[in-house]
């Protein structure tokens, strides 16, 4: 099932929704749509549900200022309506930043592979951690649950960009670049928790995440 | 860099239930508004979301400039422990303030088993559990709900009570507390004010003595200002009493997460064993026309896919053809679908169903709640046995194979005979589906049968009665059990031990302020949630106090007792509750109110059906 377009949506979740969880969010979405009037294509059969695509789930607790959505539409409206009647139906904490029609030439959602993050860390202590050090190791193992088992997998080549940001007390900001997608996640929380387990003297109490980005080779999606 | 608050909900199971700003939610200045009103609901949010009662009067009272209505809710206890580690009080969803800093605190009361969180709730939020020992600072608690005509278990911590609906007592309420705020008086003068309206009952102002035998020998006022009876109050005018045009639409699930459109309250039917039965009465409708436009109004304003008729029986709604026809027109258009709970199953109905039925067949619910003829003429539910196999013959016919059958277990006069006819009658619904050609067939169907213990209510016919011991429920259900003879009938039963404390608490009086705060001390919350629920705790309360718990549920009462709640006058009048139950013992029947009147004492309300007829 497809509608006669599609438009792509650019969205942010703000703190004020931190805690609303991907399932959640998707109930918001078919609400949301409902109430913003605009022309959706649904799908047929006993449950009509809208024609959409989130790019990637987030994570409950984590923000974000660059998310995307495909949605269909069955007849054509002018963007710059489309981006009011969204940010009018969505009632806060989601912000709508953008809107395209989108047709052949541009990417698909479904080719996102890589993921930036701003991550916020709570230490113990106040020393900064020795990243180089961390980084130019021969292995990162950390263990990474999926749904069925939890196993341990070598991450070192799986972190694009570690940096930090600044530091304040026990406090320190990395921006943190991972994969992404369908194929394979990572999260940056797994990066902090290895330098936790590696690097003595940081010894991680809280994180709290913040997407900046997400890219298809290196490209944003509007 | 990082708020207390976020590493705390990020260590909870749905957090989000903590943090409010859904759509919907009214956003004021709270520093500009005489009244802070904390609605709080003693379950977690998920249920407390779904209640129509506190969406009406969270809206109802934001109307009022003057106030601010924040909704609370009881935390789930792994946020609770994390509350209490750090220190932090009971809050309101809307601003975070701490409930004490409100100036009313208002619990809703919905079943007993919610009790121990009313006072859990009050613990969290650092107000004195007791009244006598608030402080004049302390806010104001008050308490209503179905559960609040036998407001005597709480007489301790609740300063006063509303007596039936309170869209018709609040505003008086609010305008009572904002003359009394700026005289700047005591909080006994606040109290003695709101005396003067009608359906406030101030626990206090009353003192008990006890016989010998525990039972009550005087219920007396205490002061001048007191009523003697306190007389509920009703909408006279349904049809036009308000209704939010807007509701709060939850960012996490909850139990019923959608569009609620109340048709009508109060019930014709006075099944003897239905509390709301008597209590909501006299019936009055709302126009089906109105509902239509409200509806309409509600789906644009929420984005909800799902409308759901709420009353105590859909069937019995004078204009249901003309509603459903009205909904289905406008919602079709915009993928919404209509659910229709409560439906006696006839052609009429079947059509209607069929016209709705957007997702799979799945199950239809009947309650014949007893298992013989003879039994359903003592509880006066009016079906036959005839009546559910032509429903049942019908719905097979219409595609559906699973059904679902209520029963209680434990109802006056009930013979094992009685039980029995549990198993008889499930069967003979299996028999209907294998009566349909074998092409109609849709695979095997799956009747389940569940039975729940019956609890003697107030203002019931049978609130005289004996509820049975757990042992002798143990024993029923093992009837009920065993007169199921076949495997595609699943039987399954309420937990005996909960019914115990409910019918303990439903029938009971002041005596057991004390029990509820031994059984707080001992841990006792969410009771009716299983995995939190400590009958051994309760029954150590229950000892600790010196109080016989089978005092209140497993003693039959003689009709000339002075009942607890004698002092509440819900319209029904006593005498006609007690020829109701001697009718029941003699298995005879009376109309129900559109038949003819009983004359039952509701028509002093002088609404709904009692002048329409």
């Amino acid at each position: 099932m497809k509608g006669k377009y599609t438009y792509r949506l650019r969205y942010e979740k703000t703190p004020e929704v931190r805690y609303v969880s991907h399932l959640d969010f998707v109930r918001v979405l078919n609400r949301t749509v409902r109430r913003s009037g605009l022309p959706i294509t649904y799908t047929e059969g006993f449950n009509p549900h809208p024609v959409m695509m989130v790019a990637m789930p987030l994570s409950v607790g984590v923000t974000s200022e660059d998310e995307y959505i495909d949605i269909d539409f069955d007849e054509k409206v002018d963007e710059a309506e489309v981006l009011k009647r969204f940010n009018d139906a969505f009632g806060g904490g989601f912000v709508a930043t953008a809107v395209k029609c989108i047709g052949e030439g541009d990417l698909s959602l479904k080719k996102l592979d890589e993921a930036k993050y701003r991550v916020i860390v709570e230490q113990e202590g106040t020393d900064v951690p020795d990243i180089e050090t961390f980084l130019s190791r021969d292995t990162i193992v950390v263990s990474k649950k999926s749904k069925s088992a939890t196993k341990d997998v070598d991450i070192k080549n799986d972190i694009k960009s570690l940096e930090i940001v600044k530091t304040e007390g026990n406090y320190i900001v990395f921006d943190i670049d991972v994969p992404a997608g369908n194929e394979y996640n990572l999260k940056p929380e797994l990066v902090v928790h290895a330098m936790d387990k590696y690097l003595d003297g940081f010894n991680v109490k809280f994180v709290l995440a913040h997407r900046t980005a997400l890219l298809c080779k290196g490209q944003r999606f509007i | 860099m990082i708020d207390k608050i976020d590493k705390i909900l990020m260590s909870v199971q749905k957090p989000v239930q903590y943090t409010g700003g859904e759509l919907g939610m009214v956003k004021k200045d709270a520093g500009s508004v005489d009244i802070r009103f904390a609605f709080c609901f003693p379950d977690n949010y998920e249920v407390g979301m779904s209640h129509l009662g506190m969406k009406i009067l969270y809206h109802l009272l934001n109307e009022r400039d003057d106030t601010y209505c924040e909704r609370v809710f009881a935390p789930w206890p792994d946020m609770e422990q994390k509350m209490r580690e750090n220190d932090i009080k009971l809050f309101s969803l809307e601003t975070k303030t701490s409930v004490s800093d409100f100036d009313i605190v208002g619990f809703t009361l919905m079943y007993e088993l919610c009790y121990s969180n009313v006072i859990n709730m009050l613990d969290l939020a650092g107000i004195k559990i007791k009244s006598s020992e608030r402080g004049e600072d302390e806010p104001f608690v008050c308490a209503g709900g179905a559960c609040a005509y036998n407001p005597e278990p709480l007489a301790d911590m609740i300063d006063f009570f509303i007596m039936g609906e309170g869209e018709e007592v609040l505003p008086e309420v609010m305008d009572a507390y904002s003359t009394w705020k700026k005289s700047g008086g005591k909080r006994e003068k606040f109290l003695e004010a709101i005396c003067e309206i009608e359906g406030i009952y101030v626990p206090a102002f009353y003192d008990v003595a006890y016989k010998e035998d525990g039972t009550i020998a005087s219920f007396e006022p205490n002061r001048a200002c007191a009523k003697k009876k306190i007389k509920k109050r009703i909408i006279r005018d349904f049809d036009n009493s308000y209704f939010p045009e807007q509701l709060v639409v939850p960012y996490g699930e909850t139990v019923h997460d959608r569009v609620t459109l109340e048709i009508f309250r109060g019930c014709i039917r006075g099944c003897r064993f239905c509390q709301a039965g008597y209590v909501y009465r006299p019936v009055r409708e709302k126009n089906a026309k109105k509902l239509v436009e409200l509806a309409k109004k509600l789906v644009s304003q929420t984005g909800y896919e799902e409308i759901s008729l709420c009353s105590l029986s859909t069937s019995d709604y004078t204009q249901l053809s003309e509603l459903t026809e009205g909904l289905l027109d406008e919602i079709c258009k915009k993928k919404v679908n209509l659910s229709l709970p409560s439906l006696r199953i006839d052609n009429f109905s079947l059509d209607l169903m069929e016209k709705v039925q957007t997702v799979r067949k799945s199950g239809i619910t009947f309650a014949p709640e007893a298992g013989s003829q003879r039994l359903r003429d003592v509880i006066k539910k009016g079906v036959t046995e005839q009546d559910l196999l032509n429903s049942v013959s019908l719905i097979f016919n219409g595609g559906w194979t699973n059904v679902k059958l209520y029963f209680m277990i434990g109802l006056p006069t009930e013979t094992s005979e009685d039980i029995m006819g549990i198993g008889a009658l499930s069967s003979k619904v299996l028999d209907e589906y294998y009566k349909l050609p074998k092409e109609k067939r849709h695979g095997a169907a799956r009747i389940s049968v569940s039975a729940s213990t019956f609890v003697p209510k107030p203002f019931t016919p049978f609130q005289w009665e004996a509820q049975d011991d757990i042992e002798t429920i143990y024993e029923k259900q093992g009837i009920a059990r065993s007169s199921i003879k076949s495997k595609q009938i699943k039987f399954s039963w309420h937990d005996a031990e909960t019914s115990f404390l409910e019918g303990v608490f439903a029938r009971g009086d002041r005596r057991l302020c004390d029990v509820l705060v031994a059984a707080h001390k001992n841990g006792c919350k969410f009771d009716g949630w299983n995995e939190y629920f400590d009958f051994e705790a309760w029954k150590k309360s229950f000892e600790e106090c010196g109080v016989d718990a089978t005092f209140y549920n497993q003693r039959k009462r003689s009709f000339d007792e002075i009942l607890p709640w004698d002092h509440i006058d819900v319209g029904v009048t006593k005498a006609f509750l007690e020829k109701e139950a001697r009718l029941a013992y003699e298995e005879k029947l009376t109309p129900n109110c559109r038949e003819q009147c009983t004359n039952c004492g509701a028509a002093c309300f002088k609404g709904g059906i009692c002048v329409e007829r």
